[in-house]
C-alpha cells in the first residue's frame, strides 16, 4: 500500500505494511529516503559543472595556485604593459623576499578622480606610486621626492615645482613629464572625482601648468596654509600621485582603472589578487637608491590569530600585533616587537550637533534640520537656546571626565599608547603644540556634579555605537568607555557594527547617538583638514555641524608664518577643550611584529603611521 | 510535464521573491554612495556619483532595472571594485568547490568508519573513545579547532602553511577544520542506525545462519543503516559549500566564504546579492533536478 502526497516543494511517499529486511530495502530506494542519494547527485552535479564553467583559463580547479603565480584562479591583477621587473633587477642584488601579513589589500584602481582613500594610501605606502615630496626618516621634515625644487608665488597663492628629471614610469610609459603632473592634479580634482583632495582644490579654485618640460606651476584664487602639504607631501588622503598621461590615454580609463602599470616607485606591481594578494618586485630603472628588497608579498589575513600564528611560524615575516600579545610575542626567540608611526586617534563623536543652518558662505541646506537633530539627547541640546547648549556642553564635558583615559592605555593597550585630550591631533605636532591646560582630569564625583548643575543628577541612557575595522581592541576600548559612562548613572547600552555598515546613516546625517570610532594609525594631515571635515558643505560628517571651530580654521587659511598658525591654534583648541563637541579618548599605537633573525632595519617615514617603506628594510 | 513546468515556475517566483528581499535589504542597508566617497567629498561630487549610479531614479525603477539586467545575466558590478560580480563569484567557486570536497570527503571517510567500529565493539573502550570524539567534535567550535589545528601543525610542527592557497599542503587543514563536525555527526547517526539495525531480527537471524561477521555488518546491517546518515551527508555537503564563511576566514582561504565577509566588510552589496542569488539558485536547481531524478527512479511518481 503506497500513497503518493504532494507537499510543496517535494514528494513525499508514504509507506505501510513493511515487514521484510528485504521489501524495506527496496521501499527505501523507493520511497523518499532515496532523495538524499539523487540530492548529494544533484549537488555534486552542478558543483561540477560550474567548476567545469569558472575556470575559463583552460587550468584545472584542482592544481592549486602557487603564490607567485599570476594565473591563480583567483583574477590576479597583471600589468597592460610588459613589466620585465625581473630583468630590471640591478644583477648585482640576490633575489631577497619579504612578506606581510595584512588585513585588508583592497583592490586596485588606478585612475586619480576614481582613486578612493584606501587603495590610495596603499599605493603610495608600498612604494610604486610616488608624490612630490616625502616626510622624512626619523624628522618630522619633508624631503624631495619627485620634485627637486619648489617656491611660492610673491602673493602667496601658487607655487612653482620644478620635477625631477629622468623619472620613469613603470611598464614602459616613458619619462614623467609635467604634462603628466598637470593631467593628473587636473584628473584627480575634475567634476565628478573622489579623490581625498577634491573639497579643498575646488574649494580654492586651484588649477595647474606646465611651464616647461619639467616645470609646473599650480596657483589657488585665494591662499591656504594647508594646501600645499595636503597635496604635495606623502602623509594625508589628499596626497597627490603622479599617473602618466600617456597609459590612461592608451588604456582608457575603464582599462586603467584596474591595470597594475604605471607607478614611478621603488617597487612595480607583480600581481594585485584582490582580498588575496599583492606581490609587488623591485623596479630596477628607479630613479633613487635600488631596494635591497627584491619581492615583497602581502598576503591578506584577516583573522588576528591567524596573523600571529603566520607569524609565528615564519609564513610571514612581519605582521600587526595587538597589544595584550605584543609582550608574550616579545618573548619568542627569532621575533620582536616595536611601536612604529603616528598613533591612531580614539574617540567618542557625540553625534547629533546639526546646529549651523547655512554653509559657511551663507548657503541654506538640504535638509534642514538635519535627520539626526534630537534636542532631547542630553549632549545635543537646543540649537539657539544658550541655556540648553550650556547644559549640554556641561554634559559632554562630564562624559569626558568620567572616562579614565590611562587605564585603557594600562589596561588594554599594554602601555602602547598615551590618554588623548585634543581632537585627532596627533605626534609629532601634538608634542609641539601641547598645554597643559587642555588635559582632562578623570574625576567622577566632579563629573557627576556637572551633570546635576546640567539638570541630570541621574545620569542619563544612552547607546555607545562601536565600529568595527580599524584597530583589533576598538571593541574592547569602546565597551570600556561604555562602562565609565555608566558610572554617572543611568543605562549605557553598546552596539558593535563594522565602520562601514555605519557609514551610510554617519553620511546621511541621522545618528544622534554616541560614536567610539577608531583609527588603526594617524597621518601627518593637520588636524585643522580633518576638522574643516564637520563642515555641512562635504558629504560625509560624523555628526556634528558648528560654525565656531570652521570660522576659526576659516582664519588659519590665509595664514603663512607658524607663530600665527600657533596662535590661532591655541584659540581653537581652547574652544575644543572648553566645549569636548569631540571627546579624544586614546592615542593607541601601532605595534609591528618582526622577523628578528631576517631583518635588521625597517626605518619608515614619519608622515604615515601605516606599514610601507619596504625600500628601507636591510636584512641580516 | 505539467508537474516540471509547475515546478520551474514555483523556482522563478522563488527567485523573484529573493530578488525583491535582497534588492529591499541592500536599500535599507544605506546609499552605496557613502562607501565611495572621502570625507572631503562635496554634496556636488555626491549628487553626481548618484547619477552615475542610477539612485537618481524611483526605488521601483532602481528594482525593474536590477531584474532587468538580472534576466540578461548581468548581476551588476561590485561598488568598490567596478569588476563585474559574476567574474568576482566565477573567480572565488573553483576553491570554495574544492574545499566542500575535500571536507565532504573527510567527514565521510572518517565518520562512517568510525560509526560503524563504535556500533560494533558497543559497550567497550573503542565505543566510548569514538563516542567522545563525536561529541567534542560536534560540541566544540569550528574556530576553536581551526586555530587549534593551525599552532599544532603549521607553529608547532610547521609541516602545513598556516593560511592562503598556495599549493596542495594549503588545504589540509581547512579540510580537516570544515570536516571535523560533518565527521563527528556523521559518527553519531551512524553508530544510533547501525544499533538499531544490528539488534534487529533479521541481523540475528543471519548471524544465526552461521554468516561471517564482516558480511552481516556490511552486507546486511550497514546498507539498512544508511538512510539517515545520507540524509545528513546531503545536508553536510549542502552546508560546507554555502557555509565556510568560519574556516575560510581563519584560513585566508579565498572562496565564497570569504568573500562574503569581504564584501559584508566592506558593503559592497552587489557582491553580496550575487552570492545570495548565487547559493538561492544552487538549491533550487538542485531541488528541480532531484524532483527531475526522482521521476526517473519511480514511475508511478510520473503517473501520479
Amino acid at each position: 500500500m503506497y500513497g503518493v502526497k504532494y507537499s510543496r516543494l517535494n514528494f513525499v511517499i508514504e509507506s505501510h505494511n513493511l515487514k521484510s529486511p528485504t521489501l524495506r530495502r527496496n521501499d527505501a530506494l523507493m520511497s523518499g529516503k532515496v532523495r538524499p542519494v539523487l540530492l548529494i547527485l544533484a549537488i555534486i552535479g552542478i558543483l561540477t559543472l560550474l567548476t567545469a564553467c569558472s575556470t575559463t583559463d583552460g587550468k584545472s580547479a584542482s592544481s592549486f595556485a602557487s603564490p607567485t603565480a599570476t594565473d591563480s584562479p583567483v583574477s590576479a591583477i597583471t600589468s597592460a604593459a610588459d613589466i620585465s621587473s625581473t630583468a630590471e633587477i640591478p644583477p648585482a642584488l640576490v633575489t631577497r623576499e619579504f612578506t606581510l601579513a595584512a588585513s585588508d589589500v583592497t583592490f586596485p584602481a588606478m585612475v586619480p578622480s576614481q582613486l578612493p582613500a584606501a587603495p590610495g594610501g596603499f599605493i603610495r605606502r608600498w612604494g610604486v606610486y610616488e608624490t612630490a615630496m616625502v616626510w622624512a626618516v626619523d624628522k618630522p621634515e619633508l624631503e624631495n621626492r619627485l620634485i627637486t625644487g619648489w617656491e611660492m608665488d610673491p602673493d602667496g597663492l601658487g607655487w612653482i615645482l620644478e620635477l625631477k628629471q629622468g623619472v620613469q614610469f613603470h611598464g614602459g610609459w616613458g619619462e614623467m613629464t609635467a604634462e603628466d603632473f598637470v593631467w593628473s592634479f587636473e584628473n584627480e580634482i575634475k567634476e565628478g572625482s573622489i579623490h581625498s583632495g577634491v573639497g579643498l582644490a575646488r574649494a580654492n579654485e586651484a588649477s595647474a601648468t606646465a611651464i616647461d618640460k619639467y616645470t609646473v606651476s599650480v596657483r589657488l584664487t585665494r591662499p591656504n596654509s594647508f594646501f600645499f602639504n595636503a597635496f604635495f607631501s606623502n602623509g594625508t588622503g589628499a596626497s597627490m600621485k603622479f599617473f602618466s598621461k600617456k597609459r590612461i590615454e592608451t588604456l582608457s580609463i575603464d582599462d586603467a582603472f584596474l591595470d597594475i602599470s604605471g607607478g614611478t616607485g621603488p617597487f612595480v606591481f607583480k600581481k594585485w589578487a584582490q582580498g588575496e594578494e599583492v606581490i609587488l618586485e623591485s623596479f630596477g630603472g628607479y630613479h633613487g637608491t635600488p631596494s635591497q628588497v627584491t619581492t615583497v608579498h602581502i598576503l591578506e589575513i584577516k583573522e588576528t590569530a591567524t596573523q600571529i600564528a603566520a607569524l609565528k611560524s615564519g609564513q610571514v615575516d612581519a605582521s600587526l600585533v595587538p597589544a595584550p600579545l605584543a609582550k608574550d610575542l616579545a618573548k619568542e626567540p627569532h621575533l620582536g616587537t616595536r611601536s612604529f608611526g603616528i598613533p591612531g586617534s580614539q574617540r567618542l563623536y557625540p553625534q547629533g550637533q546639526f546646529c549651523m543652518e547655512t554653509t559657511l558662505s551663507g548657503e541654506s541646506l538640504d535638509p534642514y534640520p538635519r535627520p539626526g537633530y534630537d534636542p532631547s539627547k542630553p549632549w545635543v541640546g537646543e540649537c539657539g537656546n544658550p541655556v540648553s547648549q550650556e547644559n549640554a556642553r556641561l554634559v559632554r564635558l562630564a562624559m569626558s571626565m568620567a572616562i579614565d583615559r590611562q587605564s585603557i592605555v594600562d589596561n588594554l593597550l599594554g602601555g602602547f599608547g598615551r590618554p588623548s585630550y585634543l581632537p585627532e591631533v596627533l605626534p609629532p605636532l601634538l608634542d609641539t603644540i601641547w598645554q597643559d591646560k587642555w588635559l582632562i582630569p578623570y574625576d567622577v564625583g566632579a563629573a557627576k556634579n556637572l551633570l546635576a548643575e546640567a539638570g541630570y543628577p541621574d545620569g542619563f541612557d544612552a547607546l555607545v555605537r562601536i565600529t568595527t575595522g580599524s584597530h583589533p581592541l576598538e571593541v574592547e576600548m569602546g565597551q570600556a568607555v561604555a562602562q565609565f559612562l555608566q558610572a554617572l548613572g543611568g543605562e549605557i547600552r553598546t552596539e558593535v557594527l563594522t565602520y562601514s555598515g555605519n557609514r551610510p546613516s554617519v553620511v546621511a546625517r541621522e545618528r544622534s547617538d554616541l560614536w567610539f570610532r577608531s583609527s588603526s594609525a594617524g597621518t601627518a594631515e593637520p588636524p585643522e583638514l580633518t576638522q574643516l571635515r564637520r563642515n555641512p558643505e562635504n558629504a560625509f560628517n560624523p555628526g556634528l555641524e558648528i560654525e565656531e571651530p570652521l570660522a576659526i580654521i576659516r582664519q588659519m587659511d590665509s595664514l603663512m608664518s607658524e607663530d600665527q598658525l600657533n596662535r590661532i591654534r591655541e584659540q581653537l583648541y581652547d574652544e575644543f577643550r572648553h566645549n569636548q563637541w569631540i571627546i579624544p579618548v586614546v592615542l593607541a599605537d601601532q605595534i609591528l611584529g618582526i622577523n628578528t633573525d631576517k631583518v635588521l632595519e625597517w626605518k619608515m617615514t614619519t608622515g604615515s603611521g601605516y606599514l610601507g617603506d619596504f625600500q628601507n628594510i636591510k636584512f641580516k | 510535464m505539467r508537474f516540471l513546468v509547475g515546478r520551474i515556475i514555483a523556482g522563478i517566483v522563488t527567485l523573484l521573491v529573493v530578488t525583491m528581499l535582497v534588492f529591499g535589504l541592500s536599500r535599507i542597508s544605506g546609499d552605496p554612495r557613502s562607501l565611495l566617497i572621502s570625507e572631503d567629498t562635496t554634496i556636488d561630487v555626491w549628487d553626481e556619483l548618484g547619477r552615475e549610479m542610477g539612485l537618481d531614479q524611483p526605488v521601483y525603477r532602481q528594482y525593474l532595472i536590477y531584474v532587468g539586467n538580472l534576466f540578461r545575466g548581468e548581476l551588476g558590478d561590485s561598488t568598490l571594485q567596478r569588476k563585474p560580480v559574476a567574474e568576482i563569484l566565477w573567480s572565488r567557486i573553483p576553491n570554495t568547490v574544492r574545499l566542500a570536497f575535500a571536507s565532504f570527503l573527510f567527514a565521510m571517510l572518517l565518520g562512517i568508519p568510525l560509526g560503524v567500529l563504535s556500533a560494533v565493539k558497543h559497550g567497550r573502550w573503542w565505543d566510548r573513545g569514538i563516542r567522545a570524539f563525536a561529541v567534542l567534535g560536534q560540541a566544540l567550535p569550528v574556530f576553536w579547532i581551526s586555530l587549534l589545528l593551525i599552532y599544532v601543525f603549521s607553529v608547532g610542527l610547521r609541516w602545513v602553511p598556516v593560511s592562503g592557497n598556495a599549493g596542495w599542503t594549503s588545504i589540509i587543514l581547512p579540510t580537516i577544520a570544515l570536516g571535523w563536525f560533518g565527521a563527528a555527526g556523521q559518527v553519531r547517526i551512524l553508530r544510533s542506525s547501525m544499533l538499531e539495525v544490528l539488534n534487529s531480527e533479521y541481523v540475528r537471524f543471519a548471524r544465526a545462519k552461521g554468516l561471517p561477521s564482516r558480511t552481516v555488518i556490511w552486507k546486511h546491517a550497514f546498507r539498512n543503516a544508511l538512510i539517515g546518515p545520507i540524509t545528513f551527508a546531503a545536508v553536510t555537503l549542502a552546508g560546507m559549500v554555502t557555509g565556510s564563511i568560519v574556516v575560510e576566514t581563519v584560513f585566508a582561504w579565498p572562496g565564497l566564504g570569504l568573500l562574503a565577509i569581504q564584501a559584508v566588510n566592506n558593503s559592497d552589496y552587489p557582491i553580496l546579492q550575487g552570492l545570495i542569488l548565487l547559493v538561492t539558485l544552487v538549491y533550487l536547481i538542485v531541488n528541480l533536478m532531484v524532483d527531475i531524478l526522482y521521476m526517473i527512479v519511480d514511475p508511478r511518481i510520473r503517473i501520479q
